[in-house]
């Protein structure tokens, strides 16, 4: 049973995954069964903007997504292996709203 | 069917163009080709709607925000809203150039939100040694501003794409904003033109500009320091005494070149027009009488100097 489902999607989310078919050279379908949550399609959008196609761990992801739901591995996973030094999407996003909501905080204490 | 409302609005394709329709999803209906004048109708509300949503179109580029609780989100866009304008512009500034997209798109929100144009967001834009996102912040900002703040120049734009660019939803702006940029493929002026936008959008915008839209900016910034200095110097030859003092002959120092800087931005001269741009570099309102008398005592001390940088 797949935990993300196209037709649930918004048009966001649709075009990642319409995206990253296209760049991993697959089927839609091996995408959104391939994903465990919609932040990681998100995820390797991101990720294969950031190393585009020719690079290795561009090759490694786009691999994975070719899977689709019969590899154990997750997205994630295989992001961390492709490249140990790179600071995923959310990751970093999640840190600089912390950042930024400190900041906010400290102002209004002020 | 009157009561309901359009969950969505696809753009026109093709030779539907000339018919003047447009595909029209009502909830719970199957989706009809509607008349031009009850798309009119229809326009309205979206762009109502647009006006609330402007985080909401930042989370296509940062698909982050897209999945970032909204409880978080609220809680950033509350405090903002309590930041002084110089305070939302550093703040920008510094998640700019720390790519900190996020925070960037956050803060382009608030900006846009309180009617500061891009233009006035940097200090200084190397726009030749761009990154390609720094171009997709840059252009998306431009866009957003373009779309909260000139709903009506839909009428204007060619295409149909450019149409819904402005007037779909937060989605469809993402999407056509996306189709755009082209992944950092599509020159400025190439977006400038398909968008038909004007000399006062251009000038509004940062990064979305023509050829000689960019290069009269790029003189601007140019002669600016010279020109500030050319009015430092005329403001030091006055006496100083107890109703002008330091304070206020640097205030005058200042409130006369940022004229000088909007002067340039706006070719008509109109000085209702350069009050108005006034008031969005500095968040400080002023007459249209003011800026006449003092553009008059700037242009007659560039005169002094040998050129009149005020065209």
């Amino acid at each position: 049973m797949p935990k993300v489902k196209f037709s649930e999607l918004d048009l966001t989310g649709k075009r990642a995954v319409l995206w990253l078919a296209d760049e991993a050279e697959t089927l839609t379908q091996y995408i959104v069964t391939a994903a465990s949550h919609v932040g990681e399609i998100f995820e390797s959008v991101c990720f294969m903007k950031d190393f585009p196609k020719g690079n290795a761990a561009h090759t490694t992801l786009a691999n994975r997504l070719r899977l689709g739901g019969t590899s154990t591995e997750s997205i994630l996973d295989c992001i961390r292996s492709a490249a140990p030094a790179y600071r995923p999407l959310g990751e970093r996003t999640e840190a600089e709203l912390d950042e930024l909501l400190a900041d906010l905080q400290s102002v209004a204490f002020h | 069917m009157q009561g309901s409302t359009p969950t969505a609005v696809a753009p026109l394709r093709g030779d539907a163009a000339q018919h003047e329709t447009i595909l029209v999803y009502f909830p719970d209906e199957v989706p009809a080709w509607k008349e031009t004048d009850e798309l009119r109708r229809w326009q309205a509300p979206a762009i109502a709607t647009v006006t609330n949503t402007t985080y909401a179109a930042f989370a296509a580029f940062a698909p982050a925000l897209h999945v970032t609780p909204p409880e978080i989100l609220s809680e950033i866009v509350r405090r903002l809203a309590s930041l002084d304008r110089e305070s939302v512009i550093r703040r920008y500034r510094a998640a700019y150039s720390e790519e900190k997209w996020s925070v960037a798109y956050l803060m382009a929100g608030e900006l846009i939100a309180r009617g500061i144009p891009p233009c006035f967001w940097h200090e200084a834009l190397a726009l030749d040694s761009l990154t390609v996102r720094q171009k997709e912040a840059l252009t998306l900002a431009d866009l957003a501003w373009l779309r909260r703040r000139h709903p009506d120049h839909v009428s204007a734009v060619r295409y149909q794409r450019g149409k819904a660019l402005l007037t779909g939803n937060e989605a469809v702006f993402g999407r056509e904003a996306a189709f755009l940029f082209y992944q950092g493929q599509r020159p400025a002026w190439k977006i400038v033109g398909t968008l038909s936008m004007t000399l006062p959008q251009q000038w509004e915008s940062a990064y979305l500009r023509s050829t000689p839209v960019r290069r009269e900016a790029e003189v601007t910034a140019t002669l600016s320091a010279r020109v500030r200095q050319a009015l430092h110097d005329d403001l030091q030859t006055i006496r100083r005494t107890s109703t002008f003092n330091e304070n206020d002959a640097n205030e005058s120092l200042s409130r006369r070149h940022a004229l000088w800087h909007c002067s340039r931005m706006v070719k008509s001269g109109s000085p209702t027009e350069i009050a108005m741009r006034y008031e969005q570099m500095t968040g400080n309102p002023i007459t249209r009488q003011t800026v006449a008398k003092q553009l008059e005592k700037v242009r007659s001390v560039l005169q002094r100097k040998g050129r009149d940088f005020m065209e």
